[in-house]
């Protein structure tokens, strides 16, 4: 869609590129985002008045923990191409918060899909903590994904019959880390998070706000230098939102993580470092 | 590599979605293996339960009995399939008629002793049956009663036993090659059955008493001391069916007729009641009979040829005054005989209103008789007997009616066509040891046997033992045919005895064909079921697998989960089929068990000390090679289901976040 409310051909063609064919899952996603956007909208922000923030990267004298260098992305979608980001270039820097924000179809998630290693562009590079992603395998992704990423998903995805505390340990799980170790971290993270308490509740037991946070504090697990957060107060009311930017900021200040934020909210946004703003698969 | 604690953590979590089809199909699964898990333990029970009978019936041995197979020409004068005596041998009878006939003029006239040949009667005889276009020579039919016809059967016999390859020293030889370790015998008495062997009841002899015959093979034991038909068996085939086996102050020939005809004859007398239809109160009827009717004396009262003849003639007398009674100018017969007062008693003569003539005509024939030998002086003996043990009269496999008559079918086989069949067994070295004046051998001896078929010496039944079941197998197969084909064209006939342990052996293996049709069958249900509740599982949490894929576990890490969920899946479906299969098996055995029991030990004569007939055992490995399939199966209807789960991208099941 254009900020007009009307929609572009290169809109629409990224859209549905996303969905590689799949035109049920692309149905099932304008309906979701339609109820989505509504409640949305209201707090949306005038990504204009952030332009102060649209500037280039401090580096502090760093090298970029992530480096996008020329990447395209290109989904086939039956015979036809379809161009979902257009030679792209970024650089993030170490405890940087990034927010990349823009309209829907623009190219947001599969970026974040890239920068998360779980996706490869079409063409151009991507370096994360030094590593060129296009020349690894699927299970070196896998170890720089355990190792130095963690997701926090706007439907928090938290194992329903798992309890917090297991919850909040199952990317250790995919780790060598021992037993000790990984409920050591647990429990200091989960303290972290203000969810201690609740550490042997079940995620149905609590309320979103908290899942959130159980969610960042399942992140956080594996110490990485980079948190991916897709839309992490698309399901948040405003409270439990600011709690979350809160969190990010504490996360940011005490373990000078990088966070990189794909979000349509504007306060989560105007506490961003900086604002990175795509449209039609281009940063603009 | 994720931990397999962690694998199993995250597994179980699997199991608590779609519980619905989780439940569904573990249950549906578990139902199909418990089905073949009950069989399996229901069969080892079964057949170990038998085979345990077989051993304490047979004395841990396996029988087989060989009856040598005669020619159809040597004891027929027909070819296979023909009604027509062929002109050849038409011809061979007229010449053997020829000799015969001249023999018997040489032997009158050594005696002294005018031979008459109008009196023979010829061995052919003109057949209104015969084809029309056959030359006139060959029209002709055999004259059965003739004894042409009889000693030229005993000619062709004596003329094959010459030759046979098939008597006593062949079947002990050829049982060697196949390590028979023993042999022993079993034969007719040679005593002349009713009307010639009657017995006596209440102090009498009933001459209105007539054959029994067998309906149905069930019954084959049924009426043998009424019909007086008798067997000798070696006494170590007789072990299990004795009561008795010190020969010490027998009272009379020891016997062992069947419970049910002590029962029905002596019952009253020795108190005992009718036989209950409830199989596990049979073994206590049976241990009563066997208590009450051990030692049990009867007699019955043996009336040679002669005195045979002189009873049909009373009732031939009688019949013809019966009928010509009234009649004007009928006069009765001259020599009328009386029956006898008391039992075994004297024939003696009524009214003697032959003329001199008439008597001297009848004392030249006694002389010439005399003269030649042949003479039958009237004679009559009482012989007891002793019951020393009994035998459960059996029924058949095909004319079973329950699941008891089926059992007793599927595992009888005591003398089960072979010659003990419908005679009451006398147990021989017991017999040997009677004085002679208890014996009936001098009987046999002075009458004159009719032409039978050679059952004596070397040609007698034999049952060869053999210490394995392989062996006894082998040698039935590849040795004669078994008494079922009609069409046997070896030279003997061999059959398993004493017990059916060669059918034990079949269900055996018709159970491992059985099962190895079935399982495959149940294994694949068991694979599409399994595989449709893995895939449906892992497309339930596609979504899932990409959120722990983004956290960092590898294929390996989600492959091992999916292992895990899949091993608890199958050891639900383990345990569950184990319980239902088990449960199953137990009930049955509850059920039956106590029935079957009873029924075998009835049937197998082993009334003390029977084994327990169990229908329950867990020891066969088969059982377990079952629950093990149960993994297996699992673990291979999950793979490509894992494999397309893992290969999946996982942003394609992110996109609508």
């Amino acid at each position: 869609m254009n900020e007009n409310g009307g929609q572009t051909t290169q809109g629409i063609d990224d859209f549905l590129a996303l969905f590689a064919g799949d035109t049920d899952a692309a149905i099932a996603a304008i309906k979701a985002r339609t109820s989505q956007q509504s409640s949305q909208d209201d707090r949306s922000m005038d990504f204009d008045a952030l332009s102060a923030k649209v500037q280039a990267p401090v580096s502090n004298g760093q090298p970029a923990i992530i480096s996008v260098q020329s990447v395209t992305k290109t989904y086939k979608m039956g015979k036809q191409k379809v161009q979902a980001l257009n030679d792209i270039s970024l650089d993030i820097y170490p405890g940087e918060i990034v927010a990349i924000v823009g309209p829907s179809g623009s190219g947001k998630s599969t970026l974040l899909q890239i920068l998360g290693c779980l996706d490869t562009p079409t063409k151009g590079k991507v370096l994360v903590d030094g590593s060129d992603i296009t020349k690894l395998g699927d299970g070196k992704l896998s170890q720089l994904r355990r190792s130095t990423i963690g997701f926090i998903f706007q439907s928090f995805y938290l194992q329903p019959f798992l309890k917090l505390g297991d919850n909040v340990a199952v990317p250790a799980m995919f780790t060598s880390k021992k037993r000790q170790a990984i409920n050591d971290e647990t429990t200091q993270l989960l303290d972290k998070v203000g969810l201690l308490d609740r550490r042997n509740h079940y995620p149905k037991e609590i309320s979103g706000g908290q899942i959130q946070r159980a969610a960042i504090a399942r992140a956080l697990i594996n110490q990485p230098k980079i948190i991916l957060a897709d839309e992490p107060t698309g399901n948040l009311d405003s409270k439990n939102s600011e709690a979350i930017i809160d969190l990010f900021k504490t996360i940011r200040q005490q373990l000078g993580t990088t966070i990189i934020v794909v979000t349509h909210n504007i306060e989560v946004a105007s506490m961003a470092d900086r604002v990175i703003r795509l449209k039609d698969g281009a940063v603009v | 590599m994720i931990r397999p604690r962690y694998a199993l953590q995250l597994a179980r979590t699997k199991l608590r979605s779609k519980r619905g089809v989780l439940a569904a199909s573990v249950v549906v699964s578990s139902i199909l293996f418990a089905a073949l898990i009950a069989a399996v333990i229901v069969f080892t029970g079964v057949q170990k339960s038998a085979v345990r009978f077989v051993e304490q019936a047979n004395n841990n041995q396996y029988l087989v009995s060989v009856n040598p197979k005669i020619p159809l020409e040597v004891v027929s004068f027909y070819k296979d399939g023909e009604f027509n005596l062929s002109l050849e041998t038409v011809r061979a009878i007229k010449a053997f008629e020829k000799q015969y006939y001249e023999a018997e003029r040489s032997k009158h006239v050594a005696a002294g002793v005018t031979y008459d040949k109008s009196t023979e009667v010829a061995a052919l005889k003109p057949s209104s049956f015969a084809d029309p276009k056959l030359p006139e020579e060959q029209r002709v039919m055999l004259e059965w009663q003739s004894p042409v016809v009889d000693a030229m059967l005993v000619q062709k016999f004596e003329d094959y036993a010459k030759i046979a390859k098939n008597k006593t020293e062949d079947v002990l030889k050829i049982g060697a090659q196949y390590n028979a370790k023993n042999y022993y015998s079993q034969s007719p008495s040679k005593l002349s059955g009713l009307p010639a062997l009657r017995l006596v009841q209440d102090g009498k002899e009933n001459f209105a008493s007539e054959w029994k015959h067998e309906t149905e093979m069930k019954t084959a034991d049924a009426n043998t001391i009424h019909n007086g038909s008798y067997g000798f068996v070696d006494d170590a085939l007789l072990v299990r069916n004795l009561l008795k086996t010190d020969a010490v102050g027998l009272r009379g020939i020891p016997v062992i007729p069947s419970v049910q005809e002590v029962a029905k004859l002596f019952g009253k007398k020795i108190g005992i009641s009718a036989e209950p239809k409830d199989e596990t109160k049979k073994l206590a009827w049976l241990q009563s009979v066997q208590d009450k009717a051990k030692g049990f004396t009867y007699q019955s009262c043996y009336r040679n040829a002669t005195e045979v003849s002189m009873l049909q003639k009373i009732q031939n007398d009688y019949v013809e005054m019966k009928a010509q009674e009234g009649t004007v100018g009928y006069k009765k017969p001259s020599l009328l005989y009386k029956t006898p007062d008391t039992a075994c008693g004297d024939i003696t003569i009524a009214s003697d209103t032959r003329t001199q003539t008439e008597k001297n005509a009848a004392a030249k024939y006694d002389s010439d008789l005399k003269k030649l030998g042949t003479y039958l002086a009237p004679a009559h003996q009482i012989l007891t007997f002793e019951v020393v043990g009994l035998v459960y009269s059996q029924s058949f496999v095909h004319s079973t009616t329950n699941a008891s008559d089926y059992i007793r079918g599927l595992l009888s086989g005591n003398g089960y066509m072979s010659s003990s069949m419908g005679t009451a067994s006398i147990p021989t070295q017991m017999y040997e040891t009677l004085p002679a004046s208890m014996k009936f051998d001098a009987l046999v001896q002075k009458e004159a046997q009719p032409f039978m078929m050679p059952t004596s010496g070397d040609f007698d039944e034999r049952i060869l033992a053999f210490a394995t079941i392989d062996d006894a197998r082998r040698f039935i197969s590849e040795v004669g045919c078994r008494s079922s084909d009609g069409n046997c064209k070896e030279l003997f006939i061999v059959d398993a005895y004493g017990s059916n342990y060669l059918l034990l052996d079949e269900i055996g293996k018709t159970f491992v064909k059985v099962m190895t049709i079935a399982l495959p069958i149940l294994l694949a249900l068991a694979f599409a079921i399994i595989w449709f509740t893995i895939s449906r599982i892992m497309a339930e949490n596609r979504r899932e697998t990409a959120v722990y894929r983004a956290m960092g576990a590898k294929r390996g890490d989600i492959m091992a989960i999916y292992t895990a969920y899949t091993l608890l899946v199958a050891l639900r479906i383990a345990v569950l089929s184990l319980v239902l299969g088990m449960a199953t098996a137990f009930s049955l055995n509850i059920i039956y068990a106590p029935g079957i029991s009873a029924t075998a030990a009835s049937m197998f004569g082993i009334i003390k000390n029977a084994p327990n007939f169990s229908m329950f055992d867990l020891s066969s490995p088969l059982l377990w090679a079952v629950v093990g399939s149960i993994f297996v199966v699992s673990l291979i209807a999950s793979i490509q289901p894992l494999i397309r789960n893992v290969l999946r991208h996982p942003v394609k099941d992110m996109r609508s976040e």
